[in-house]
Order: C-alpha cells, then structure tokens, then sequence
C-alpha cells in the first residue's frame, strides 16, 4: 500500500509539473483531480479512511488520468 | 569531529539540534586530533541556496544556533564547530600538543582567528565564507568541524497561502449580502494553485527530487508569479503580484 501511495504521489508530481507548463503557456484547465488525489493521500496519511476503500480509491486515481481540456 | 543535527524550520528560522557528535567528556584532559568538550566549543552556521542555472551563494550566517532564512528555496545549512579560545590556550600550556595540527581555526568574541603552529602566528579570518573551503580541504589538519544538510523551505508560500485564504475569507463573505459569485475567482484560482503546490513540494522533497521542488519554487515567486519575492503581509492587495 505504501508503494501505491508513493506512485500516487509521483502522478500528482507529474500532473502538477504538466498543470504548470499548460498554465505558462496562457491556459486555465480543470484540475479538480489533483486537488482530490492530494486531499485523498492526506486521508491515507491520516488513517482517516477505511483500508479497503482506500485501495479500491487508489486503483481508481492511479488509472485515471488527468485530462487536458481546452 | 563527526557531527549529528537535526534541522528544524519553523516561520522563517531555522533551529539546528545537536543529536549526539563526538565530544570528548568534559573531565577528559587529553587532546585528541580534532575532538573537544563540548565547553571548549562554539558552533557556527551559514546557510546557502542552490539556484536553478546558478552557482550555491552563501547568504546568512550565525553564530549559534538559529538562522534567520527570510528566502524560500532549496537551501543548504553547513554547520561549524571550532573550539574557542580557552581550548586553545590550554592546549599551548601543553608542550608540543598543539603540533598535530596544520592551522588552528577558533572563535573568540564572534569572531573567528586563525593560528599557525609552526610560525606561532596569530590571524582574524575577515571572510567568514573562506572558513567553509578551508573545512573542506583534504590533508589539511584544521580544528574545524563540519557537517552540511539540506532543507527546503516554502515559509514565504505558506504565508502567502494564508494571505490568500484571508481576502478570500474578508471578501465580503459571512455577511447578509454574501453572494459567492463576488468573491474574485482570480483568488480562489490562485490559493488552489499555492496549495496543490505546497503538497507537490512536500512529495517531492520526500522523493528527493530537491531539484525539481526548487524549479516550482522559483516559478512561484518569479517576478510574474503567483507569489513573488516581496515579503507577504496580511494587509497587502495580494500576494505581492501586481
């Protein structure tokens, strides 16, 4: 579970590092999922939510890719 | 002498703990190469930031051990212990004792001398950063110890990040005529973009990617940035961007 959550952290890295770029060049895109996948790596940290659904959770934000919207 | 810290940065200071170096028992009379009482001793700290395409500069400097660090960055804190004055006339009383070392380097009054045991002469370092090459050459027998860590700090983010939270919070909300459309979207865009950074720096730092944590740093607090360089206060129109 730790190495999905360190893999999870690694995508939010990358996304935000994409968000940024998108940003520079003029744009403004949704990026509600990486405010989730933050807030939800918080809730793991925390021990604030159940292990099963934080695996079920993190199957979902690891395959889910933040997508560009123009 | 080998050195054990732990750094600690709390609102814009950091505060460096001793974890346990080698000091030699405070009743013990001999004199080792390099290793003292911990009596006999005076720390020095400089703090240095690395840059992105740019060399490491050496920016503040204590005597002590608490730094005042009003910028955010990857920063570097080299820690110094040099014996004091004291250790050092104590150890002249002793014959032939001082002759293990090369150059003897120690702190008197928040300055720090130099003394030269072959040619019995006496110096002030005027540039303290000279002190930092010295500690880092090899086959040179100093009385300096050093130990360098690394620390990235986003103080002046997280400030900012409040700054935003407060206009947000003061921009006519809570009141009867609170309508959610007043409040600038500009603000909310820009705490979501202070946050989600704040975290990405955490992640990476834990990563190491100490390089890449510096980089969204910068471009934070560039000049066209979301939070700039200026110093953040609670009743400034922004972040410091106009």
């Amino acid at each position: 579970m730790t190495t999905d959550v360190d893999a999870l952290k690694r995508k939010v890295c990358e996304e935000f590092t994409n968000l940024l770029c998108e940003i520079r060049k003029g744009y403004k895109l949704d990026y509600e999922l990486i405010l989730e996948e933050i807030s939800f790596i918080d809730l793991i940290q925390n021990n604030e939510i159940d292990r099963k659904l934080s695996l079920i959770a993190l199957q979902y934000y690891l395959n889910n890719k933040w997508q560009k919207q123009y | 002498m080998e050195l054990n810290i732990e750094l600690n940065i709390i609102d814009n200071q950091i505060f460096v703990s001793d974890l346990g170096s080698s000091y030699l028992e405070e009743s013990d009379e001999s004199i080792p190469l390099n290793r003292f009482r911990r009596s006999e001793t005076k720390s020095l700290a400089f703090v240095s930031i690395n840059k992105i395409d740019k060399e490491e500069e050496v920016f503040t400097h204590t005597f002590g051990n608490v730094l005042n660090v009003d910028k955010d960055g990857w920063l570097k804190v080299h820690y110094l212990v040099l014996p004091t004055k004291e250790w050092l006339l104590r150890v002249l009383q002793k014959p032939n004792a001082i002759g293990i070392y090369d150059i003897v380097y120690y702190i008197s009054k928040n300055k720090v001398y130099w003394y030269q045991p072959s040619s019995e002469e006496f110096g002030e370092v005027t540039k303290l950063e000279e002190i930092l090459d010295i500690a880092q050459l090899p086959n040179v027998k100093t009385s300096i110890s050093i130990v360098s860590k690394d620390q990235v700090s986003i103080c002046n983010l997280q400030k900012c990040y409040i700054n935003l939270c407060q206009q947000i919070f003061q921009s006519r909300g809570f009141t009867q005529c609170w309508n959610k459309n007043n409040i600038e979207s500009e603000l909310i865009y820009k705490r979501d973009l202070v946050w989600m950074a704040m975290n990405v720096i955490k992640y990476m730092v834990e990563c190491n990617q100490l390089y890449e944590a510096e980089r969204i740093i910068e471009l934070l607090h560039s000049c066209n940035g979301i939070c700039s360089n200026k110093k953040v206060r609670n009743n400034d129109n922004g972040c410091g961007c106009s």
